[in-house]
């Protein structure tokens, strides 16, 4: 994904967040994540291993996809829920820290529609 | 509500009957500022809001602050170089000192608000720029320091509770100027 994509909902907060003080979308424009793995944990659960770039450096990250589908509606659909935990020091990122803590909930809900 | 110099200029020149133009229009500035910083200040902190609504009023907020840090340093020019409207006749001296050394509380509680404030921002851990209305970047005074910062933070809150005090001090003053002594201190401060 592009760090400049960034929106927190604050043109002015989004700004600060694209600096040199997190994402440093203007040196690292691309936070990057690449899957080496998949597993299957149960009839809902996944698991993916890869790594995660940000800032420049490379760590291995760890994403717990949780799958529902859903039949009610005409069109079946598939609901995903991915989350991890993303330690930013690891990355460099110590802005705040320990104001601002150091893992981050990372969570990615998207939905995929029988055609 | 009287502050009259008693430097030379002030008494070689006929004391004028009403503030001037430019004092009066300052000090309504100043007062409309200093009441949504308080207002603003007060939101910021307690109010139950999401993160970007927070950071853009903790913006706002210091935008606001200097903005009323150069308001206050232009009343302050203006004190010394215009003479004041004589104290009502029968003001007594006690009542004229007080009135003095209230304003001069302001001054100063003003200036440490501001202050106080700059210090804080500027020793954060979370080192967020203070865009002045996203017009410059406002230098800050010293480096990361959390102790600082956070000694700054409980004299910024307890400056700004003095300056509510004195707030209400002043406008019951002026009331009882306007309504009990049935002087002019308040209508010459009147736009």
């Amino acid at each position: 994904m592009q760090s400049q994509s960034i929106d927190v909902g604050s043109a002015s907060f989004s700004d600060y967040l694209r600096s040199d003080a997190f994402l440093n979308a203007s040196r690292f424009s691309e936070i990057v994540f690449s899957s080496t793995a998949v597993e299957k944990i149960d009839e809902h659960d996944i698991r993916i291993t890869g790594d995660l770039t940000m800032l420049g450096v490379t760590r291995p990250l760890t994403v717990d996809v949780e799958v529902r589908r859903r039949t009610a509606q005409s069109r079946a659909r598939l609901e995903f829920t991915a989350r991890a935990k993303i330690n930013r020091l690891e990355f460099g990122m110590n802005s705040g820290f320990p104001v601002i803590s150091r893992d981050v909930d990372l969570v990615v809900a998207s939905e995929a529609q029988e055609q | 509500m009287n502050w009259q110099r008693a430097s030379a200029p002030a008494a070689t020149k006929a004391a004028p009957q009403r503030w001037s133009a430019a004092t009066i229009a300052l000090h309504w500035l100043s007062a409309v500022l200093i009441l949504i910083l308080l207002g603003l200040g007060w939101l910021m902190v307690h109010g139950d809001l999401e993160a970007s609504t927070k950071f853009d009023l903790y913006q706002l907020h210091k935008s606001l602050g200097f903005l009323g840090l150069a308001l206050l340093a232009l009343r302050l020019g203006a004190r010394l170089v215009q003479a004041s409207p004589p104290a009502p006749p029968a003001m007594p001296p006690w009542e004229h000192r007080l009135a003095g050394l209230a304003h001069v509380a302001f001054y100063l509680l003003l200036l440490a608000a501001a202050l106080t404030g700059w210090l804080l921002v500027s020793a954060a851990i979370v080192a967020i720029p203070t865009r002045f209305f996203d017009l410059i970047v406002i230098p800050n005074l010293v480096r990361p320091d959390a102790s600082l910062s956070a000694n700054m933070a409980f004299w910024h809150y307890v400056v700004s509770r003095l300056l509510v005090g004195l707030l209400v001090l002043h406008i019951a003053a002026a009331l009882k100027h306007h309504f009990v002594d049935r002087n002019d201190v308040l209508t010459r401060m009147l736009p």
